[in-house]
């Protein structure tokens, strides 16, 4: 828990010296802002790493199809990372290269999913061919 | 000498119908390992086949579970992945929904396929078991019944089989990949359809056997009265039980015990027992796959996962549908054969 703690702590002297450093130099505030939120997803996967231990012995007890939850696990770290950075976008005032990291995202998940759809069109094939 | 022989053949054709024996045609082989030593007496061959039916249902039962934690495995992995991002909600229930349905398909296809292998059993028994009943009731002198019921029962016996091969089956299987369909992409349409369909597959299966039983009224070869505690006691099991076709059942369950209550005739006994041989234990398999089912999409509920609990809902009611189905088969032949039985005894 210290680990929480200490980040917690990190993310509000950020918040602080940002506000007091973005008035004179946004540039700094902003490579400030990048470093922190690093921080914070790198002490976030210390406390997940766990749960993906968890999330595996899940898939091995369900006997799921394997790679399911490799691509979920990496949609979930695509659309965390996207969302971090859109709204790093957001805050430095470039709303259009958020709307770009927000579509870039996107079409990542997307193409993620892609075996899932196609396994999902499999299984209704399947169904349907024992009409 | 041959004037002999031929007033003895005059007198075997002269003896009463009553004195001949009937015989029912031996069980087939899938209710062979079933059936009960005692096929003597009723009561204790079915106490025999009900022990039989529920001590084997046990690997049925490891198999059953094992599906139940595999759904639920993948609903507790679906509610943690999204728990962590929302990102991913879409994408993980898609996932979870194929998942969980690639699995529950493997089941429900062998599920499916011995329900109708099951009702094709029974039918050919059926086929057999019938022209003896009818030959002995004939015999005795009720040849207009024993048409009127040989005819009856095979007619919608056909027509439960026909149904089965080309609406039944095909419109679980559409049912299912509906269902399917609806909870992987939470598309309204698509449910209502589903719904629609699974009405209308209830729906004929209660129109076939509402029609049976009401072509057996009509014809009266079931009538009489019976013991009203006992009568109530078989409508709230036979509705309760059975889905589907449980209250049509229940209200032909008179029909049931009044022709129970004069069951004397051995072959009458040895068929209607050979006959539930091949029904008991497929329905208990299926009927134990839906009850696990219905508990596993109501543990589903609790996570909060509501489109998985939505297609496990689903494939379950595709079972009550084959139990319906199968039920059906076995009370069709079930009833015919108690009816034959109270015209020779």
């Amino acid at each position: 828990m210290a680990v929480f703690w200490k980040t917690a702590a990190g993310i509000l002297t950020a918040v602080v010296l940002v506000l007091a450093v973005g008035k004179q130099e946004k540039d700094l505030a902003l490579m400030l802002t990048m470093a922190v939120c690093v921080m914070a997803v790198g002490a976030a996967l210390s406390f997940l790493e766990p749960v993906i231990s968890f999330l595996y012995r899940l898939e091995e007890l369900g006997d799921l199809q394997s790679g399911v939850l490799e691509i979920l696990l990496k949609i979930v770290g695509i659309g965390l990372v996207s969302e971090i950075a859109e709204m790093i976008c957001k805050d430095s005032g470039n709303a259009s290269l958020a709307r770009g990291m927000e579509l870039l995202g996107s079409a990542v998940i997307l193409s993620l999913s892609l075996p899932i759809l196609e396994t999902f069109l499999d299984l209704i094939q399947r169904i349907l061919g024992e009409i | 000498m041959k004037l002999l022989a031929i007033l003895l053949c005059l007198l075997i054709l002269a003896l009463p119908a009553s004195a001949l024996e009937v015989e029912a045609p031996t069980v087939p082989e899938m209710g062979k390992q079933w059936m009960p030593h005692n096929t003597q007496s009723l009561a204790e061959g079915l106490l025999e086949l009900v022990q039989k039916g529920i001590l084997s249902l046990r690997p049925d039962l490891k198999e059953a579970s094992r599906i139940s934690l595999g759904i639920l495995a993948a609903v507790l992995m679906i509610c943690t992945v999204q728990s962590v991002s929302a990102a991913v909600k879409t994408t993980a229930e898609l996932a979870g929904t194929v998942a969980v349905a690639a699995m529950l398909l493997l089941s429900a296809k062998s599920m499916i396929r011995l329900a109708a292998d099951t009702i094709l059993e029974i039918g050919a028994y059926g086929k057999l078991l019938l022209p003896v009943m009818t030959t002995a009731l004939a015999a005795q002198g009720g040849i207009s019944g024993s048409a009127a019921l040989y005819a009856g029962t095979a007619l919608f016996s056909s027509i439960l089989q026909s149904a089965m091969n080309h609406v039944l089956i095909p419109g679980i299987y559409l049912y299912l990949a509906l269902g399917t369909g609806s909870s992987a992409t939470g598309e309204s349409l698509l449910k209502k359809m589903a719904q629609t369909l699974k009405a209308f597959l209830g729906w004929l299966l209660k129109g076939i056997l509402g029609v049976f039983t009401t072509y057996l009224a009509l014809t009266g070869v079931v009538s009489g009265t019976t013991d009203a505690a006992a009568l109530k006691a078989a409508k709230v099991t036979m509705s309760t039980v059975i889905p589907v076709v449980g209250s049509v059942l229940s209200d032909a369950s008179e029909a049931v015990l009044v022709s129970a209550g004069l069951m004397k005739n051995a072959a009458g006994i040895y068929g209607i027992l050979a006959t539930l041989a091949l029904f008991l234990h497929p329905f208990l398999k299926i009927g134990m796959q839906y009850l696990i089912l219905r508990v596993t999409a109501a543990i589903c509920s609790v996570f909060g996962s509501s489109r998985v609990t939505e297609l496990v809902e689903a494939f379950s009611d595709g079972l009550g549908l084959l139990l319906g189905m199968t039920a059906s088969a076995c009370v069709m032949v079930f009833i015919s054969t108690v009816c034959f039985m109270k015209g020779v005894s």
